[in-house]
């Protein structure tokens, strides 16, 4: 016993036979005890409940247990259906938020069963369906399981997209779908029907040049102008200012894609032409016209700053024009393209013009 | 044959097979790993299934008890969803609320089959269909605002059909 202890708790050791766990955990003084803490608690057994399966989680269980007599004598209980809990909602003051409030809600883990079975060409729908749909639409999980459903070994694969090269999260959903258009048929036979109606290099009015370069082979010459929208969707721009994600995320980054909202215009000349770097311009209006030997097209292109392409009556003041001729073919490529050009398939492209 | 008491989560019970019950992979653990005896008077509860859902759920059970296990899930393979037999597709007739329910039950009470044949049905729904109308068909809840709704189109547009 320690020489060192106050006058005024000698009585303590004394009295200490007679206090029970119940004294002990209900004392004023409580000078060693861990805190209790009830937001702890709570913590915990959210976390509990977010480990749980669905089936397993109590929260949106809204009915009692009443004890009811079989019978046969023996006590069951019945759940007996208790008054709908109104539900919080969390409306966002920016947001616009719909009227149509009515509906059931499902689960995740429906939406995870039903997704294996959806095809290639209804993920916009199904991902379009509510925000729990959407949710799986945007997990590496269901990008994968998409792949590994439709693999196929087809000869033009690109090496980058084959299995054994796609086991990162990391853009998985920008490859999954290039790799779709090599491999899916009703996709492939798509980009088939769509080359016989060309589109024209009109749909890319006010897009942006972000890169331009060209390729000489023997027999043309192919022009590639690596055009981007130049408007973020109002969504994406706030989530991107107010959020920056670190490298971690960023590598389990599902949706990266550096060609997001970019496509290709690719035009074939007969011969190389000199023409005017339009880097950082945008393209105020495109011509596309049959040249006057009636065997080739010309070209026709209008650049301009941004400002001219939201301003048509400023007119042809401080436009940049660049004239192709004779133009052999011109083709507007989305990213998901097989045809869109990268650093690791231009060669492959171009020896096969 | 040994009969074996399910009870709903509204407390009803059914008397059904047992091997009509162990077409469910949980109940079939069940017994075997709490070695509950067969001929054992004890009442399975299922917590999760209401009596309407057990219901059908023992109808399809029922009708399919003989069929060959299913094969696993080949994870590499395309999975069709154009070889439900007519039975299937008369019993899969129902509301789309239970036919969603049937999907929570089947994955509960882990029916492969079931699970297989009622998610192939609600698959084969929403093909061609815009999610407005999907949502309609099957009375779901429009949680997007109208820019989230427009942002979730845009990110699909590569696999609008043009």
């Amino acid at each position: 016993m320690s020489k060192h202890r106050k006058s005024g708790k000698k009585h303590s050791s004394n009295s200490l036979a007679d206090v029970t766990i119940n004294d002990f955990a209900n004392s004023s003084v409580c000078k060693y005890r861990t805190r209790k803490s009830t937001t702890n608690v709570n913590k915990v057994l959210k976390q509990l409940e977010d480990d749980k399966n669905w089936d397993e989680k109590t929260e949106d269980f809204d009915g009692n247990f009443v004890e009811k007599e079989n019978e046969d004598g023996t006590i069951s209980y019945v759940i007996q259906k208790s008054e709908p809990r109104r539900r919080r909602k969390t409306v966002s003051s920016s947001e616009d938020r719909k009227p149509d409030d009515t509906g059931n809600e499902y689960p995740i883990d429906i939406w995870f069963l039903i997704s294996e079975y959806i095809r290639p060409e209804d993920v916009g729908r199904f991902a379009g369906i509510c925000k729990a749909s959407y949710e799986v639409v945007s997990t590496a999980k269901f990008w994968f399981s998409m792949y590994k459903r439709h693999y196929k070994s087809v000869p033009n694969l690109p090496e980058r997209l084959h299995p054994e090269c796609l086991f990162r999260k990391y853009g998985i959903r920008t490859s999954v779908i290039r790799a779709l258009n090599y491999m899916y048929i009703p996709f492939i036979s798509r980009l088939k029907s769509m080359e016989r109606l060309e589109q024209h290099p009109d749909i890319l009015k006010k897009t942006r040049c972000v890169l331009m370069w060209h390729k000489k082979t023997d027999t043309q010459c192919l022009y590639y102008f690596k055009m981007k929208i130049n408007v973020q969707s109002p969504h994406r721009r706030s989530q991107k200012e107010t959020y920056q994600p670190d490298l971690l995320e960023m590598l389990d980054d599902v949706f990266a894609n550096q060609d997001e909202s970019c496509r290709i215009l690719q035009v074939t000349c007969k011969h190389l032409i000199p023409i005017a770097p339009v880097l950082g311009l945008t393209l105020t209006s495109a011509q596309l016209n049959l040249s006057a030997e009636l065997r080739s097209y010309k070209l026709q292109l209008w650049f301009g700053s941004e400002i001219q392409s939201c301003n048509p009556s400023t007119g042809g003041n401080g436009n940049t024009l660049i004239i192709l001729e004779p133009v052999i073919n011109v083709k507007v490529l989305d990213w998901w393209h097989p045809l869109y050009p990268h650093s690791y398939n231009m060669e492959y492209l171009c020896n096969q013009e | 044959m040994p009969n074996i008491k399910l009870r709903s989560s509204d407390g009803e019970t059914f008397e059904v097979d047992v091997e009509i019950a162990k077409c469910s992979v949980t109940i079939k653990t069940m017994l075997e790993d709490l070695g509950m005896d067969e001929e054992e008077e004890e009442v399975v509860p299922l917590p999760n299934v209401n009596s309407a859902i057990l219901k059908k759920v023992i109808q399809w059970s029922t009708y399919h008890k003989d069929d060959p296990p299913p094969p696993e899930d080949d994870e590499n393979k395309e999975k069709r969803t154009d070889d439900i037999s007519s039975w299937d597709a008369d019993f899969l007739k129902v509301d789309q609320g239970t036919l969603f329910e049937l999907i929570l039950a089947a994955n509960y009470l882990d029916i492969k089959g079931l699970l297989d044949v009622t998610c192939k049905t609600v698959a084969n729904m929403i093909k061609g269909k815009a999610p407005e109308e999907i949502r309609k068909t099957f009375n779901i809840k429009n949680d997007f605002t109208a820019s989230e709704e427009e942002q979730v189109r845009k990110e699909n547009e590569w696999c609008e059909e043009k």
